[in-house]
């Protein structure tokens, strides 16, 4: 039996038994190459499920919407898996209310290519679930280092190639929307007593918003690429967040989401870090 | 007025001859897509994709536009920033241009005028390029569209391979053109096979004014719950938009001056209906859902006489959860019961 | 050329009043710096103007007075960062004004017909120059009775305190006030919610129209009453308010469906809102 139809198989099974009252998973999009994010709640509704290079969108945004319905079934790659770690450390969810169909991802296509993001995936299985739905898949080579050209410029140069790539924002928030870390009921760009941020494009303004998403994503973001691949403009998000979770490794030796027992980097304090910024 | 033919040099020195006393703008290449960028002559164009990134709005009602300039010691007084430039927008596709017609209608057709729209549309030449290739997100002929419409423009190019069929349809276009020799009866008929054939790989027309009556009662239908699970309420489908006009306005003040500017807002944002006392009518993902596809399907209708729409496709394009709207008007019109 | 639409007119705080015990409540009286602006601003009851200071920002508040008063009256609520600097101003500052905007109460199918006037809170303002233009001897006569149900959740919390006690004693409306509890307090006489007072001091729904404005869960009920009483929804008129930025229709955020609250309401019949969408 294909993964697939053993995702389908255990979903109606779930539903019918009424283990859950939803399987939170991904069907076909109309345009070719493309996934759409789908609910499933009745048992005769589960062959609209797939699993394949199609399915981006990290699922895991998903649950603070749907956590009120009951216990929800949840299809996880190894990012989304991560993400939902994430989750249950910061108390958004509830292990008991999740019933998680562990898959392993080969990556995420867009136009027929890998995403940057999966290129350099080193956790392609779940690293948490109640049941893996077909074989795990094999780790991938080496990771190609995409922030060797970027090391590489001075800081000037540095701060002009992220000028250029946030420059064409227009600050539609997608970035933010399908991150499932971004759950505040009002983001800091949203506040206006005091207002953090400009809500124009100008570059000053725009860079504000992503430098300090970026920061507030330290040790939390799991690099699944979702902001990226969601960006209309096509500007390389992943590249603040790449960073910064590089920067998180280097430090605190932590990767986001990989440990579920472990605190968040960045929420805990050990009298072992590195301390040498303080002079 | 009467069909022309103008060669790629011809239609080159065209430009150079807008750019004495215009900026013009047109689809410029940028990664792999192209966007409405100012060039300086028709070699920086690139006119191969059928649609840019962002629709031509932008260039009409900008991202970000400064209203008014003040002194923050004089809270009751401020100067209108300076006034918009000549400009040609060379290469709209005619789904941005029916947009840009409805949002004539919208911002200086109806009610008050919006004074800075107004203002930057009067002094806008709009050069139309017809489409020969639709993509595979294009659906302006299931709306009403045509992949050669002229509605909006002020001159209709169609590539004819190797020169172009121009047509003007305003005064404005015919000025362009009129050194330019005459269309021979080969041109045009070329002309209609390309657009035809076009409109024809559009897909099935979606009847409009059955969606209409079926939304006009489907305010407390359960299938926008349905429908808005996978919507993440980002703005970018509002955002690339032809026909979305929805705004903010803000101060901003450093050291003793400011500006009144606005900037595009979304009804899909949570925040954009919240009243000062945390009351929010639109709470719900789904009330914000159900707003944006019943807006461009009824509301308009019942504002300004028409769906608003133009099947551009770019919304299905940039979705980040591959939401369809050809799929939610299907479904819509599966599920909604007639009256 | 017409003008913009989104300048403000110069105007200039005459009169500041401090309307409650909370001090979140000031009335504010306002004169224009310019004669022919003041001659050219004409509005009639129901309508709304924008208050705008540079640098901070703008909001919409209904228009308190009547047009027969020389200054321009807003009451304003103290609730975010553009009212506290509002709040902060003294008489002879100088902020903008933008308007009138909005429709405006139904005064051609009020015309021979009795009026029942039911409002809560803050939210009087509007009614107020309602009232104002209703009792003028010019037209007096052209309206049939007058009753006012007026509550709010305490004696401090009602506006216009000197005013609505002269109303009390008028002959030419019936005025009933109303709080939430007395406390103790030798005013106002009744001790007791809006649509209960309604629902005893109305005569009849027969031709009469109902005028309503306040928080949402006074409206629910008071609503409720006057269904009872009889009153049809093409008699029912509320005013309502929701987020807006420009207020000429055209940024979208006060949309209730088709309608734009700026500009096709603020009032709407009952009979409107059955139409649209529940989100309001």
């Amino acid at each position: 039996m294909s993964r697939q139809d053993q995702l389908r198989k255990r979903a109606k099974e779930l539903l019918a038994n009424k283990e859950v009252v939803m399987v939170l998973g991904y069907r076909a999009g109309k345009r070719p190459g493309t996934a759409t994010p789908v609910f499933v709640t009745r048992p005769e509704d589960v062959d609209t499920l797939i699993f394949d290079d199609r399915c981006g969108p990290n699922l895991a945004a998903y649950l603070p919407r749907v956590k009120h319905r009951g216990k929800i079934a949840i299809v996880a790659k190894g990012c989304d898996s991560r993400s939902i770690v994430s989750l249950l450390k910061e108390k958004q969810v509830d292990r008991g209310q999740l019933m998680i169909l562990g898959v392993g991802c080969e990556g995420v296509k867009e136009d027929g290519r890998l995403s940057d993001s999966c290129t350099t995936c080193a956790h392609p299985n779940p690293v948490i679930c109640d049941e893996m739905i077909g074989e795990k898949v094999a780790e991938r080579e080496p990771a190609p280092d995409l922030l060797a050209e970027f090391e590489k410029l001075s800081p000037d140069q540095r701060w002009q190639a992220l000028m250029d790539d946030v420059s064409r924002c227009i600050r539609c928030y997608a970035c933010r929307q399908v991150c499932p870390n971004c759950y505040c009921p009002t983001c800091f760009v949203d506040a206006n007593s005091p207002q953090w941020v400009g809500k124009t494009t100008a570059g000053s303004d725009n860079m504000m918003f992503h430098l300090m998403r970026a920061m507030h994503m330290a040790g939390r973001c799991v690099e699944c690429g979702s902001c990226s691949r969601g960006c209309p403009m096509g500007i390389d998000l992943m590249k603040f967040n790449r960073k910064v979770a590089h920067i998180v490794r280097e430090r605190f030796g932590a990767v986001a989401g990989l440990k579920p027992d472990e605190p968040p980097a960045l929420a805990a304090f050990d009298p072992n870090d590195k301390q040498e910024f303080i002079r | 007025m009467k069909p022309r033919t103008v060669s790629a040099d011809e239609l080159a020195g065209l430009v150079a001859g807008w750019e004495t006393s215009a900026a013009v703008y047109a689809p410029v290449k940028v990664k792999d897509w192209t966007e409405f960028r100012r060039v300086s002559s028709l070699a920086e164009a690139d006119l191969t994709q059928v649609n840019t990134k962002l629709s031509a709005r932008g260039l009409l009602f900008p991202q970000c536009e400064t209203m008014f300039r003040f002194e923050t010691s004089r809270p009751d007084k401020a100067e209108e920033a300076d006034q918009p430039e000549a400009q040609v927008i060379l290469g709209v596709r005619p789904c941005d241009a029916a947009g840009i017609a409805v949002l004539d209608k919208f911002f200086a057709g109806q009610g008050e005028t919006d004074t800075f729209y107004r203002r930057r549309r009067e002094k806008t030449t709009l050069v139309g390029l017809a489409c020969s290739a639709p993509a595979d997100t294009c659906f302006c002929a299931a709306v009403g569209g045509l992949p050669a419409g002229t509605r909006g423009l002020d001159l209709l190019l169609t590539d004819l391979g190797g020169r172009y069929l121009a047509e003007p349809l305003t005064d404005n276009g015919e000025a362009a053109v009129k050194d330019l020799p005459e269309a021979a009866a080969a041109d045009l008929a070329k002309k209609k096979e390309i657009a035809d054939k076009a409109a024809v790989a559009m897909g099935q027309r979606i009847d409009t004014a059955r969606l209409k009556q079926l939304l006009d009662s489907a305010d407390s239908h359960p299938v926008w719950e349905d429908l808005s699970l996978a919507c993440v309420n980002c703005g970018a489908c509002t955002f690339v938009c032809p026909t979305c006009h929805c705004f903010d306005i803000t101060d901003e003040t450093s050291k003793g001056k400011g500006a009144r500017l606005r900037v595009w807002d979304t009804c899909q944002f949570c925040l954009y209906s919240q009243h000062a006392s945390g009351h929010n009518p639109r709470k719900t993902a789904a009330s914000r859902f159900r707003n944006r596809a019943m807006d461009k399907f009824k509301y308009t209708v019942d504002m300004i006489g028409e769906v608003s729409c133009v099947g551009c496709g770019r919304c299905v394009r940039e979705c980040p959860a591959s939401i369809d709207i050809r799929e939610t008007v299907e479904t819509l019109m599966t599920v909604l019961p007639e009256k | 050329m017409a003008r913009n639409p989104y300048d403000p007119m110069s105007v200039r705080v005459e009169k500041v009043t401090v309307e409650n015990d909370a001090r979140d409540l000031k009335t504010f009286d306002l004169s224009f710096t310019d004669p022919e602006a003041r001659k050219a601003f004409t509005f009639t009851p129901g309508q709304f103007g924008f208050l705008s200071i540079m640098g901070v920002g703008e909001a919409p508040f209904g228009i308190a007075s009547a047009p027969s008063e020389e200054l321009v009256k807003y009451t304003v609520k103290r609730v975010g960062s553009f009212t506290t600097t509002l709040h902060e101003l003294e008489p002879g500052a100088a902020i903008g004004m933008r308007g009138p905007w909005g429709n405006s109460y139904p005064f051609d199918r009020m015309k021979g017909k009795d009026v029942v006037i039911v409002s809560g809170g803050f939210s009087f303002t509007t009614l107020r120059s309602t009232i104002v233009y209703l009792l003028d001897p010019s037209r007096r006569s052209q309206f049939g009775k007058l009753t006012v149900v007026y509550g709010a959740r305490s004696a401090g919390e009602l506006l216009y305190k000197e005013e609505i006690k002269a109303w009390e004693q008028s002959p030419d409306l019936a005025l009933h006030l109303c709080v939430d509890r007395l406390d103790g307090a030798s005013w106002p006489k009744t001790e007791g919610l809006v649509p209960n007072v309604l629902e005893q001091v109305v005569p009849s729904a027969a031709n009469a129209v109902a005028l309503v404005c306040g928080p949402p869960v006074m409206i629910r009920f008071t609503h409720q009453v006057l269904e009872q009483l009889g009153f049809s929804p093409e008699n029912v008129f509320l005013s309502l308010e929701n987020r807006m930025k420009c207020g000429i229709g055209k940024c979208g955020h006060c949309n209730i469906g088709p309608k734009y609250v700026c500009k096709d309401g603020p009032v709407f019949s009952y009979q409107e809102l059955l139409r649209l969408p529940p989100e309001y």
